[in-house]
């Protein structure tokens, strides 16, 4: 385990200047990212959070199992609206499978570019098994992500005919997830020591959004694959700079 | 979720084995600096911590003990595969047979543990699982059959896309493959928790898993050069299922 991961103290004083409400929500993902849901202690949550308050949780969002919601929502907008923009920026173009994948990872490069290295969202996403799509609750992707991901549905469906499709997304869909955490781990290890310019951390994540599209695209096809006929890269900044800084949701019953 | 203990699962065996799968669990799901002897001890069905410095001497020795108890099983699987692979494809190897004899040793393991399948997850946490380890002379070195599919897949993929790309290409998709294991052997473990699952259809499965894995992990790394191949991966796993694997327990 790295010093970030290993020690709270980094991460807490990181986030202090925000709202205990926002501070928990950090919190749970780290812990969920580090330990599992159920490795998650409230005592753990409360601690990377900075406070002392045992009721805080219950104060501001009922139980654990609501705070994970909150967490998902929290992040949720951000995802959307990047999607958004990145849509946007396609109607030009011939779009190709590895748009529509580069739509979704763009979005988790785009927020990645803006916590890094205090990042453990994608952690949070695979140990609570995400992108499982068929259940209905607020861990769902919604909005123009889920939009991305029915449209790789429907084009793979027209290509492979929809068992295929099937047998396909499920082990792509646990290529993406492994592939962002273990990103996310990897930056956070290193970026932790040796930071480096915004402009550097930028540019690494955009071409590790790009390639992985490429390889989940292939992943995907298979033998009917085909790269981006142009680089994408130009693209990613548009929907960035449409997009500006992440606006964060903080969902609480109190 | 709450499971059975060790000692409830495992009554025949003796402490000292039970130890290990309470720990290889322990560590699975709480990581190693979470992992607690308290915890351990109680799950393999013993009151007492001391059995762990009679048995091991201390964590430490006891996580090396962990790892060893089902590295050399994982061998043994990769090493017949490969055996099969020189009298069935000789020197018509393709990626995807390098692939499959990295793969389908875990999984079936996996099929082997259930229903305390945790050795994906806890090999993750030890971080036994990466790739970009397999040179270092450190505690946990990757083994001949193992480290062979290996340098068999990278020389391949070498010669096809040149060594560059080669390895970016390999350092995209490597890191993710312990993640893709334990995510699978979670959820299979899960399914079985719940009666949702019985071993021929964890079987099943792990089968279609492994085949999948060894197309579709292929075609990321050599994506336009990519050619799927006509081996009929299910029927070898089959064929491996059917060979138990040998536990290796040090004698004192």
């Amino acid at each position: 385990m790295n010093k970030l991961d290993s020690n709270s103290t980094a991460f807490v004083s990181h986030y202090k200047h925000l709202p205990i409400s926002e501070r928990m929500i950090l919190a749970v993902e780290r812990q969920t990212s580090l330990f599992g849901k159920d490795g998650a202690r409230v005592a753990a949550i409360l601690k990377d959070a900075g406070t002392r308050n045992g009721a805080a949780i219950q104060h501001y969002y009922g139980d654990k199992d609501s705070l994970i919601d909150a967490a998902f929502v929290y992040r949720a907008q951000a995802f959307n609206d990047w999607a958004g923009n990145f849509r946007a920026t396609l109607a030009d173009i011939d779009v190709q499978l590895n748009h529509l994948i580069l739509g979704m990872l763009g979005a988790w490069s785009y927020i990645l570019k803006q916590t890094v290295p205090y990042c453990y969202h994608a952690g949070f996403l695979q140990k609570l098994h995400w992108f499982s799509v068929d259940s209905q609750t607020a861990r769902n992707m919604t909005g123009e992500m889920k939009a991305f991901y029915t449209d790789v549905a429907i084009f793979l469906k027209e290509e492979l005919g929809e068992t295929e499709m099937r047998d396909r997304i499920e082990l792509g869909s646990l290529q993406v997830i492994s592939a962002v955490a273990s990103k996310e781990r990897e930056l956070r290890d290193r970026l932790s020591q040796t930071p480096g310019t915004a402009a550097e951390r930028g540019l690494e994540i955009e071409r590790y959004a790009i390639e992985l599209s490429e390889s989940v695209a292939a992943n995907l096809l298979r033998e009917r694959y085909r790269p981006f006929a142009n680089d994408p890269t130009e693209l990613l900044r548009e929907a960035d700079q449409r997009s500006g800084d992440a606006q964060w949701v903080i969902e609480r019953i109190s | 979720m709450a499971s059975k203990r060790t000692a409830h699962l495992f009554p025949e065996l003796a402490l000292k084995e039970r130890l290990l799968i309470s720990a290889e669990r322990d560590i699975a799901l709480h990581s190693l600096p979470g992992s607690r002897i308290q915890r351990v001890v109680k799950d393999a069905g013993s009151a007492n911590i001391s059995a762990i410095r009679y048995h091991y001497g201390d964590m430490a020795r006891l996580q090396d003990a962990v790892f060893f108890y089902r590295y050399k099983a994982i061998n043994r699987y990769a090493d017949i595969i490969s055996q099969r692979w020189s009298a069935e494809v000789g020197e018509h190897m393709r990626l995807q047979h390098y692939v499959f004899a990295i793969f389908a040793p875990r999984c079936l393991i996996i099929y082997h543990t259930l229903p305390a399948a945790y050795y994906c997850a806890c090999a993750e946490q030890l971080e036994i699982l990466k790739p970009d380890r397999i040179n270092s002379q450190d505690r946990y070195p990757w083994f001949a059959p193992l480290r062979n599919a290996f340098a068999g897949l990278y020389s391949l993929l070498s010669k096809q896309l040149g060594g560059d790309a080669a390895l970016e290409r390999l350092q995209l998709v490597a890191p993710l493959t312990a993640g893709m294991l334990t995510q699978r052997e979670r959820k299979l473990r899960e399914a079985f928790e719940r009666d949702e699952l019985n071993r021929a259809d964890a079987a099943a499965e792990l089968s279609r898993f492994a085949s999948g894995v060894a197309e579709s992990l292929s075609a990321s790394l050599l994506r336009e050069h990519y050619e799927p191949v006509d081996t009929d991966f299910s029927s070898v796993f089959s064929d491996l299922i059917a060979i138990s694997p040998e536990w290796f327990l040090e004698q004192t």
